[in-house]
């Protein structure tokens, strides 16, 4: 009886075992799966983030010209499972990456290879929701002052469900916000699905 | 003895009721911030003249409507949310003479595959086509419309993607015509066929940035 009790044991361990064995290279393999498949981050030729029109103008020229239209990534919302065009300025991505991107005549790796890899490695593309776009050339709501979408350089995200002039988040994950500050854009404290690629604007 | 105490007491609750009074005005003053919405963006850029479109030859509307009232359009207007940036202005049907309408000849959704080969729908970027002169919808007087004008296709289609993005529909009016008053809608927000910028004026053929 003692004997059936302590086979059984040692059966238990080497079940579980051969489950840790197997199952976590998988677990690792799901978790990174981008990764896995090629993606690396390259923080490849960031441009200066600048601060105010002036700076803004200096680093990334007039309001619509052609370059901020240049490049065009889309970006699938979880909420309808359609992906949106997001158009954006030649310096902020764009550029080839060995093993994972041809490239689209772009000049650096920022908006739609590092940031949003980071995002799909990182499995929360279930947070990305509707109401994504880049460029317009479009003002700011109610004034005749560009919006910084006119430069290329802001994406809205999840704009179905957040709300411009609300100072606090619905939707938008933590995460997903980290990964943009941490590749210099910056949030607006109260335009939660607004990032753009400009301080004091 | 007592009276000491009384007074101590009394202290005490003045103190106490001070402090709340603190407490609560500096909640009330972050509620009253939060609820308004402080501006979004620090300083801005400068602001752009604005052009009413009245006397040019033609011009493109991408419209929603019509209401019945001002004040029914004005409600619509702020239901439609584009973020930051400027949606649809209100004006007067009365004010624009229309000569013909644009089809959306772009699907809404398309499949396509992706640079790793994974099928995916996506949004495609739209793309109006003009049926010609006399073709398509009048605006009933007396009328009020959602608007956003243009001087050339290429300004009114990325318009009608943000808006499509925006709202979820792509039931818009899309309208060649002449505006004979009213206020501002919109002109200048499109970019300058040469690339350089945006489109601040009157293109010297601009009918043929139109079809």
């Amino acid at each position: 009886m003692l004997g059936n009790v302590r086979f059984g044991r040692r059966w238990a361990w080497l079940v579980g075992l051969a489950a840790l064995v197997i199952g976590l290279p998988a677990v690792a393999a799901w978790a990174g799966h981008w990764a896995a498949n090629g993606w690396k981050d390259m923080h490849y030729n960031y441009p200066p983030r600048p601060d105010g029109y002036s700076g803004i103008v200096s680093v990334f020229g007039q309001p619509c010209n052609s370059n901020a239209s240049a490049i065009t990534m889309y970006w699938p919302a979880a909420d309808d499972g359609i992906s949106y065009r997001v158009v954006f300025h030649k310096k902020l991505g764009g550029a080839p990456v060995s093993g994972w991107s041809t490239g689209k005549g772009g000049l650096s790796t920022n908006l739609d290879n590092d940031v949003r890899g980071h995002i799909g490695n990182a499995h929360l593309d279930p947070y990305v929701l509707g109401g994504i776009w880049g460029y317009y050339c479009r003002y700011i709501q109610g004034t005749t002052t560009w919006s910084t979408h006119a430069w290329g350089i802001a994406i809205d995200q999840n704009a179905r469900y957040e709300h411009y002039g609300h100072c606090h988040i619905h939707t938008m994950h933590p995460t997903v916000i980290q990964i943009f500050k941490d590749h210099r854009w910056v949030q607006l404290r109260c335009d939660p699905m607004h990032f753009q690629y400009a301080t004091g604007y | 003895m007592n009276g000491a105490l009384v007074v101590r007491r009394r202290r005490t609750v003045v103190a106490w009721t001070l402090a709340l009074a603190v407490v609560t005005s500096a909640v009330a003053v972050l509620a009253i911030r939060s609820l308004s919405g402080a501006a979004p963006g620090g300083a801005r850029g400068p602001a752009e003249r604005p052009v009413t479109g009245v006397g040019e030859p033609s011009l493109i509307i991408v419209a929603k409507g019509p209401f019945a009232s001002e004040e029914e359009a004005r409600a619509a207007a702020a239901r439609l949310s584009f973020g930051e940036m400027q949606g649809f202005y209100v004006d007067r049907a009365d004010n624009y003479q229309v000569f013909g309408s644009y089809a959306k000849v772009s699907p809404d959704v398309a499949e396509r595959r992706n640079e790793r080969g994974e099928l995916e729908r996506v949004a495609p970027p739209v793309a109006l086509r003009y049926r010609g002169d006399g073709v398509g919808s009048t605006f009933t007087p007396g009328t009020w419309i959602l608007l956003s004008a243009f001087r050339t296709l290429r300004g009114a289609e990325e318009f009608v993607e943000l808006a499509r993005a925006a709202t979820g529909s792509s039931d818009f009016l899309v309208l060649r015509v002449r505006k004979l008053g009213g206020p501002y809608v919109g002109l200048g927000q499109e970019p300058h066929p040469d690339g350089s910028g945006p489109l601040r004026g009157p293109l010297p053929n601009q009918e043929s940035f139109q079809k």
